[in-house]
């Protein structure tokens, strides 16, 4: 039988909860998850955790909706069925552009902005009506909660101790 | 054989037989299922219960599915009611006219005649519909159109019409009222009273001679004539001067100077208008026609003046007398005396017109006759016939009981004269009366008979209008109601009932043989008019100046005088019921559906009369009672005219008709003040009452603030002796912009590379403000080619006309003596802040002089008329605007409107700078609320199938009408021949009576638009924005010395 | 803490003395107690004018655009008057969320909320008039490239428009999402408070699972951030393009260079004005007192005198440029003082009083420090706005190039029916909003309580004396 168990350390102020974090990194007891009620500072370095890459998605996003732009501004008023519009010149795109400004930002704007969102569920996991990720429902409150996967139980309530949690609840994996 | 294909079903329609195509053997055993899946294909009802029932029909009541499937389908419905489109059921020809190819217009020449104007004219067909008037090339001057004979084809489709011959006031039979006339003819006989046939002028020889032989049968017959505008005092003069009652024709083409004393021979002054060859005379040169009008109303004639003196009618009386002595060595006062200075300086070159009482033409004769005019061409003029004497002596004859049977044509002296109630009981003295008439008026409620007229259109007949001209008239269509034209009804009555003889068109072309000379009846049919009929000229043989000068003078000057006249639009009143000429806008005042009281500025504040605009700009006027020598005209409202002069009013016959149609109501009858001859009248009072009128207004602002480049003119000196484009005085210097390479003419700097337009046609249009008279012929012609919807005065009076081509009116404003003028002699808006002369008021009413010096029209103001239509820009701001691409440009230079791509956002006509889009705002066709001839049946025939009619929402205007265009390309193509210059044209360019509007391709390196493009005169409407227009203006140039008189 | 120091003169942007706890007790509070008496007679109001709005809609899409007051001059009124003025109030929400976060100011986190929720309502009010002002609504989907049965039939994309078309809907729907990622935590907040079953299955919905990971902090940090840059470009564009309409025109008084950013400005002055209008009211309702502080309600006034200098600024260039042009066009719709005398006198004086005059009076701290003279103050801008935008649609078009075609507007009971019904509208989307959404981003708000929170500046401030 494994003696792995989820421990649930639950500090009550984000400076604790900090302090944590570093006593545990020193001695090398890899933390699972951090639930906190808002972005605490410095906790994502804390954590080393790596910088999210979900800008440089939104980037890209934006270049493929100027592209959109681009090819639906030059298809429909230069290339399938070219008109004289108020003697605009509509002989090749290059004439027409300036015309095209305004809907081609606002086609980059949005694919950037609507599929970035749609990025940031899809990696975390969220959708409508997904069931809480958070194992305790305070955390969304006013409770900062560190959770274990470990063989050494003692060792982590030990520091958990140390760095001034206020409660611990430990679960068979 | 056509087939259509709908709904994947094909149906095949036989067009040229009468056979049918099965295509089963189920429809073979049961024809009509042919006729129940047509029905099938356009269901048009929503098949609810259907659709609820759906799989589980079993299941009772509504199931919660059902619902929810109720509930989505209803907003499906919805959406699709939205978007449903009519299908109107189409029947071909079982057999085919041969002459009739679906698509094709036929043209018929024929000529218009209603009992007061008179036209050589073409009509076009469609699938055997009159559509549409033209001018009959072939005619000259009497085959020029003007508004109200570009509009009679749609009085042939009035829907308020007698429809049927009646008798005792029930339907009935031409049988029987036959009969009954007949009996009332022979007791007429038995008892020696007269057989009265009581018409309009009708001057057609077939017509008389018919008479004559019906004379003959029934030697107590007589014919008399009664015209609403009888022409009596020139007919009278005629008598006196010429010997004959005919008016003299002129011809204006030569002549150097028109001095007119009231006369307004540019409207139905003489029977004919003598536009066309005014127009002629008036191209700008050293020996431009000169005209001077000396009058009292602003009339279209004054508007059109170079110098225009304006006095009440006594001293117009005055003026006239001093001209006769001072040409006749009299001694004569200042003006007058210019006058007869300029009359001699030109001798047979100038004409005088003079109009009013008798006098007042005899004197203009003899002047003429003195200075040996040359406009007198020697031709007589036939059209108007009336008899004062004789038909006073008809009066007598009635109310003494002497006649049998009368049988009025086309006539209502009970509305149309100040004595209409008398006739009215005269009439009841009479045993037999037979009302020919076309509306159910008072003398249709008076008579015991009544036939229904055959309009125009309908009938046969033949005139003489003037020396050597003889026309016919064809019928165009199959009669649309039980009606009979006169002539049928007398050959009737003439040679009783089932006689073969019976038969106008026999009988007109029997007699037609005598008149046409050598050519056949056919010949004479297809051009419409020929040389012939009465041949009779006319000349001097008389004339008495004195006693002209002394009933000339004992017209007793009043404080206050009334001049009635007739309204470029409605004329007498014959076709008052025809809602595009009520919608019409007058010319000068350029209110539709009403007539008014003309007041001078002057007057209106001595009386306390006044104009006002309300917070949506419309305007309201007071209303007044009128009294002349003991008649009053209740509720007349009032309009204050600039250009009117102090003391005189005027006022508009031929409104205010209370049984002829819901249109003709509008106004107040003027009538009862008019005596038959004299429109000149004397002593007239005014009570103001209560209330404010509410008028349909097109255009309220009257003056151009001080922006004189839109509607350009010049001196006839300046333009003789300036060069165009000169430094200092140029009077059309092309607009020049300052760029980095140096000064560029406007139309040379582009942003864009511009559009190839060289290959195929490049329309432009040209328009000379100079031979504009603003008769609004146009108007009504491009209505009638493109089906533009009437509005109705609530709608006009909201400024949502419809028209597509309309004619902008612009005064003068004065100029104070403090201010010295730039160099085109007009003062500009910034001369005017300069001059500290309290400020270009913005948004002030032309009555209120605090509003601004450039808002407040001249007292005797310049005025310039200004046809404005899509301009069909190059560089069209509408266009770049719609965000659904429904208006974009034609590679031959149009700007084209898509209706059913439009959505209606209304930008365009926004950005539109000379906002000549139309929007429609409502539905105008089928809806009650807009009860015009678009809302019935009969009406809807004058729609031009060509062109779509409009639906709610979508934004409308001027299509260079390309329907045409495009045909004569078409027919180009088909003979397969290159298209000669001129053959391209527009509807208003047809109209046009004086060639101010020409219509070309540019492209064509020969073309006459390409001339009038090169021509110095030329310039572009608000060319600084840049627009490009294909449509291009010539500046109006006055014949006078200085710039304001 | 040095990453929690703030210098102690600033004012603390949250008042009395609060635990993370107490900052969701107050958030929730309003979600979890029952409406007042006060919301529910709003509401009612609200719900009339919205209905009564909405039948004039149906009567105008029924009979015809001739239900307005428009003519063949005046092809534009109240409709798009309306409309510039919805768009306009829309700004000031995504400028306080997204441009105020990107510099990093703290205060807005108290109002930012509401300001979004407010611009994504005021957008919807917009995005209702270009729709029914047009002749066939039942087409308007044309406005859209569609591929479609007619062949090569497509929009034109030289149409400033069709701009509109483009930039509204982007504009609305990136607010919108914008907002709602905000609004995640705060509703797995409630969640996590929720007691009946219907609220916690309502919040469970909405709030997607959130959990508040660590790792999903730092993307959810990012996003805003991203979504804010991408935000603040695309709300200056939105009303530079409803410029456009007017500025790519050729009609005297619309052609001018200088609309784009005299609207730009414009559109944050009248926004700030609603902001204040709306807050003061649900600081009242809500009981928000202690984080919607009068810092707040001071500085957002002064970004008010700020935009307002810039539209007084905007008028002068306007007239300068007017005499300047040499155009007698532009001269005279500007120079010559018909505006101000002529029967739309009344509409110019209430734009210079609205918009110049009034709110100069916030240059007073004593004014812009006092409640009730902020929200009159703030009133009577929104008005002005309004005027400013009536102004420039009616006054230009009704006196254009060719004198004989002049003539004017005066809206019918429809189209005030149509106004009425949007404000209405607005009320309603406001009020139910008020009672259903932490109205204030509490998750944010923890993050500033130990830098700005009363208790521990008093405490920095005691540690300083020992």
């Amino acid at each position: 039988m494994s003696t792995t168990k989820i421990v649930f350390g639950i500090y009550a102020d984000d400076d604790d909860l900090l302090n944590g974090v570093h006593a545990f990194n020193e001695k090398g007891i890899a933390i699972n998850e951090v639930y906190t009620p808002f972005p605490v500072h410095g906790l994502d370095k804390a954590l080393g955790l790596r910088k999210t890459r979900i800008s440089d998605a939104a980037f890209m996003y934006a270049v493929y909706g100027l592209c959109i732009g681009v090819t639906v501004t030059w298809y429909t008023m230069n290339h399938d069925w070219a008109q004289n519009i108020g003697g605009k010149p509509s002989f090749d795109w290059g004439h027409n552009m300036p015309a095209f400004v305004v809907p081609m930002f606002e086609l980059m704007v949005f694919c950037a902005a609507h599929m970035m969102s749609l990025t940031f569920l899809i990696r975390n996991k969220m959708y409508p009506g997904c069931p809480p990720q958070n194992p305790d429902p305070r955390t969304t409150d006013d409770k900062f909660m560190m959770e274990f996967v470990t063989d050494n139980v003692d060792a982590v309530k030990q520091i958990l101790i140390d760095t001034g949690v206020e409660e611990i609840n430990v679960k068979d994996a | 054989m056509v087939n259509v294909i709908i709904n994947n079903k094909k149906l095949e329609v036989s067009m040229a037989s009468n056979k049918i195509q099965f295509r089963s053997i189920h429809e073979l055993k049961d024809p009509s299922l042919n006729g129940k899946l047509a029905l099938k294909e356009f269901q048009s009802e929503i098949p609810v219960d259907e659709l609820l029932r759906g799989d589980q029909s079993n299941e009772s009541g509504t199931s919660r599915r059902n619902f929810l499937k109720l509930l989505g389908f209803s907003t499906a419905a919805v959406t699709l009611a939205a978007c449903e489109a009519p299908v109107i059921k189409t029947i071909p020809y079982v057999v085919k006219p041969h002459e009739i190819i679906p698509g094709i217009p036929n043209y018929y020449a024929s000529t218009y005649f209603d009992g007061y104007d008179f036209a050589s004219v073409l009509v076009k067909t469609r699938e055997g519909r009159p559509i549409k008037i033209e001018p009959n090339p072939m005619a000259n001057a009497l085959g020029k159109t003007n508004a109200r004979a570009q509009a009679a084809v749609l009085s042939l489709y009035d829907n308020d019409k007698v429809k049927q011959p009646k008798l005792n006031g029930k339907d009935d039979t031409f049988d029987s009222v036959d009969d009954f006339v007949l009996k009332g003819i022979s007791q007429a006989q038995a008892a020696g009273k007269k057989i009265v046939v009581l018409s309009h002028s009708f001057p057609s020889p077939t017509f008389k001679k018919l008479f004559a032989d019906f004379k003959t049968k029934y030697p107590s017959a007589e014919l008399v004539t009664y015209d609403a505008v009888p022409h009596s005092a020139a007919l009278d003069a005629a008598q006196e001067v010429f010997g004959q009652r005919a008016l003299p024709v002129y011809d204006l083409s030569k002549t150097q100077l028109v001095v007119s004393f009231q006369a307004d021979f540019l409207g139905d002054y003489n029977g004919a208008s003598l536009e066309t060859s005014y127009g002629a005379a008036r191209k700008p040169g050293p020996n431009m026609l000169r005209h001077i009008q000396i009058e009292s109303n602003l009339s279209l004639t004054g508007a059109n003046a170079d110098t225009r003196v304006q006095l009440k009618p006594s001293a117009v009386n005055k003026v006239l007398i001093e001209v006769y002595n001072g040409l006749n060595g009299g001694t004569v006062s200042k003006e007058a005396g210019e006058i007869v200075k300029e009359l001699q300086a030109k001798g047979s070159n100038a004409v005088v017109f003079a109009d009013g009482s008798k006098g007042a033409f005899v004197l203009a004769h003899l002047i003429n006759q003195k200075l040996a005019s040359s406009a007198l061409t020697g031709k007589a003029n036939f059209l108007k016939e009336f008899d004062g004497a004789k038909y006073k002596e008809f009066l007598g004859w009635m109310s003494s009981g002497q006649v049998g049977v009368l049988i009025a044509n086309n006539v209502n002296p009970i509305y149309s004269s100040n004595k209409g109630e008398d006739f009215r009981k005269a009439l009841e003295k009479v045993a037999c009366v037979v009302a020919i008439t076309d509306k159910k008026n008072e003398m249709y409620k008076a008579a015991k008979a009544v036939i229904p007229v055959a309009n125009w259109l309908e009938s046969w007949g033949d005139f003489a209008p003037q020396t050597g001209v003889y026309t016919l008239m064809q019928p165009t269509i199959q009669k649309i109601y039980k009606s009979r034209q006169i002539e049928d009804s007398l050959l009737v009555w003439m040679n009783g009932k089932g006689n073969p003889a019976n038969n106008y068109y026999d009988y007109l072309k029997a007699n037609a043989a005598t008149l046409i000379g050598g050519t056949t009846f056919n010949k004479a049919l297809y051009n419409g008019v020929i040389a012939g009929g009465n041949t009779s000229g006319i000349s001097y043989t008389g004339g008495n100046a004195q006693q002209a000068i002394t009933e000339l003078s004992s017209f007793k000057s009043a404080d206050l005088e009334l001049v009635l006249y007739t309204k470029t639009a409605i004329g007498d009143g014959t076709q008052a019921n025809n809602p595009w000429l009520q919608e019409l806008p007058d010319p000068i005042t350029r209110l539709s559906w009403d007539n008014y009281l003309t007041v001078s500025p002057g007057d209106a504040e001595k009386l306390g009369l006044n104009n006002d605009l309300n917070a949506r700009m419309q305007l309201g006027g007071s209303i007044v009672n009128l009294t002349v020598n003991g008649v009053t005209i209740k509720d007349v409202p009032v309009f204050v005219q600039p250009g009117q002069a102090d003391g005189s009013f005027g006022l508009a016959l031929g409104y205010g008709k209370k049984d002829s149609g819901k249109v003709a109501e509008t106004g107040v009858n003027a009538y009862p003040l008019f005596d038959g001859s004299n429109s000149i009248l004397s002593n007239v009072k005014i009570e103001k009452t209560g209330g404010d009128h509410e008028f349909a207004g097109m255009q309220l602002q009257n003056t151009l603030m001080g922006r004189y480049e839109i509607a350009r003119e010049v001196p006839l000196d300046t333009f003789l002796n300036v060069k165009f484009d000169d430094e200092k005085l140029g009077w059309n210097k092309p607009l020049e912009y300052h760029t980095i390479g140096g000064a560029m003419p406007a139309g040379k700097i582009d942003l864009w590379d511009a559009f190839d337009d060289t290959d195929g046609p490049h329309f432009n249009l040209s328009v000379d403000l100079n031979s504009c008279t603003g008769c609004g012929a146009c108007v009504i012609a491009c209505q009638a080619e493109n089906n533009v919807p009437v509005v109705g005065k609530e709608e006009v009076r909201m400024s949502r006309d419809m028209f597509w081509l309309r004619i902008d009116r612009y005064y003068s404003t004065d100029i104070p003596a403090n201010v010295d003028l730039n160099k085109d002699g007009k003062l500009s808006q910034e001369e005017a802040i300069s001059a500290d002369l309290n400020v270009p008021g913005m948004y002030g009413h032309f009555l209120d002089k605090k509003s601004g010096i450039l808002n407040h029209p001249a007292n005797n103001p310049d005025v310039i008329f200004q046809p404005v239509m899509c301009q069909h820009c190059n560089h069209a701001p509408c266009e770049t605007v719609c965000p659904v691409a429904a208006t974009s440009h034609g590679k031959q230079g149009q700007n084209q409107m898509a209706y059913n791509r439009c959505i209606g956002t209304r930008y365009c006509a926004n950005n539109c700078p000379y906002k000549v889009r139309r929007f429609n705002w409502f539905t105008y066709n089928l809806n009650d609320k807009f009860d015009f001839n678009q809302n019935n049946d009969l009406g809807r025939m004058v729609l031009n199938p060509d062109v779509v009619v409009r639906t709610r929402g979508v934004m409308e205007k001027c299509s260079m009408c390309i329907q045409m265009t495009q045909n004569t390309i078409l027919e180009a193509k088909k003979e397969g021949r290159t298209i000669k210059d001129g053959e391209f044209t527009t509807a208003c360019v047809n109209a046009c009576p004086t060639t101010a509007l020409k219509f070309g391709d540019m492209n064509d390196k020969n073309s006459e638009i390409r001339a009038l493009f090169s021509t110095n005169r030329r310039y572009t409407l608000l060319e600084e924005i840049g627009t490009k227009p294909n449509v291009f203006y010539h500046t109006k140039v006055r014949n006078r010395k200085e710039n304001n008189v | 803490m040095s990453g929690h120091y703030e210098a102690p003169i600033r004012e603390p942007l949250i008042i009395g003395h609060k635990t993370y706890h107490d900052i969701s007790e107050d958030i929730a509070r309003p979600i979890e107690e029952r409406a007042g008496k006060l919301w529910w007679v709003s509401f009612w109001i609200a719900l009339t004018l919205f209905l009564y709005g909405f039948g004039c809609i149906a009567y105008t899409i029924g009979t015809g655009i001739g239900a307005w007051g428009l003519n063949r001059t005046n092809n534009w009124g109240w409709d798009i008057t309306n409309f510039v003025w919805w768009v306009g109030i829309g700004h000031a929400g995504t400028l306080i969320s997204a441009v105020l976060l990107l510099f990093r100011q703290r205060w807005r986190m108290s109002v930012n909320r509401s300001a979004e929720a407010m611009t994504i309502f005021a957008v919807v009010q917009a995005a209702i008039f270009p729709v029914i002002h047009m002749g066939r609504v039942w087409v308007g989907y044309w406005v859209f490239p569609l591929p479609n049965q007619f062949g090569s039939l497509w929009t034109n994309f030289n149409s400033p428009l069709l701009w509109d078309v483009f930039a509204i809907s982007t504009y609305f729907s990136v607010s919108t999402v914008f907002w709602f990622m905000g609004l995640i935590p705060d509703f797995a907040m409630i969640r996590d408070r929720a007691k009946t079953p219907w609220t916690k299955r309502i919040y469970t919905f909405l709030a997607f699972g959130w959990g508040g990971k660590a790792k999903h902090w730092q993307r959810f940090e990012e996003l805003s951030l991203v979504l804010a840059g991408l935000a603040t470009p695309l709300v200056f564009s939105v009303h530079t393009t409803v410029s456009f309409d007017f500025a790519t025109s050729v009609i005297k008084g619309w052609h001018s260079t200088i609309y784009p950013p005299y609207f730009v400005a414009g559109a944050v002055f009248s926004g700030f004005a609603m902001v204040q209008t709306l807050l003061l009211v649900a600081r009242k309702v809500c009981h928000l007192e202690d984080y919607i502080t009068m810092y707040h309600i001071e500085i957002m006034n002064i970004v008010i005198i700020i935009t307002g200098g810039m539209v007084t600024v905007a008028y002068g260039t306007e007239y300068f440029i007017g005499w300047y042009s040499g155009s007698r066009y532009e001269d005279f719709t500007y120079l010559s003082p018909g505006a101000a005398t002529g029967p739309y006198w009344w509409a110019f004086w209430a734009l210079i009083t609205c918009n110049l005059i009034v709110p100069a009076l916030f240059w007073f701290k004593r004014v812009r420090t006092n409640i009730m003279a902020t929200f009159i103050i703030a009133l009577i801008i929104n008005i002005g706005m309004w005027f400013e935008r009536f102004d420039i649609i009616v006054i230009n078009i009704s006196r254009d190039y060719l004198p004989s075609s002049w003539t004017m507007f005066k809206p019918t009971i429809i189209d005030v029916g149509v106004f009425l019904g949007t404000i209405g509208f607005f009320g309603v989307l406001f009020l139910l909003y008020a009672r259903t959404f932490p109205v204030i981003a509490q998750a944010e708000l923890k993050t500033i309580l130990k830098i700005s929170g009363e208790t521990y500046k008093t405490k920095e401030e005691e540690d300083e004396h020992h």
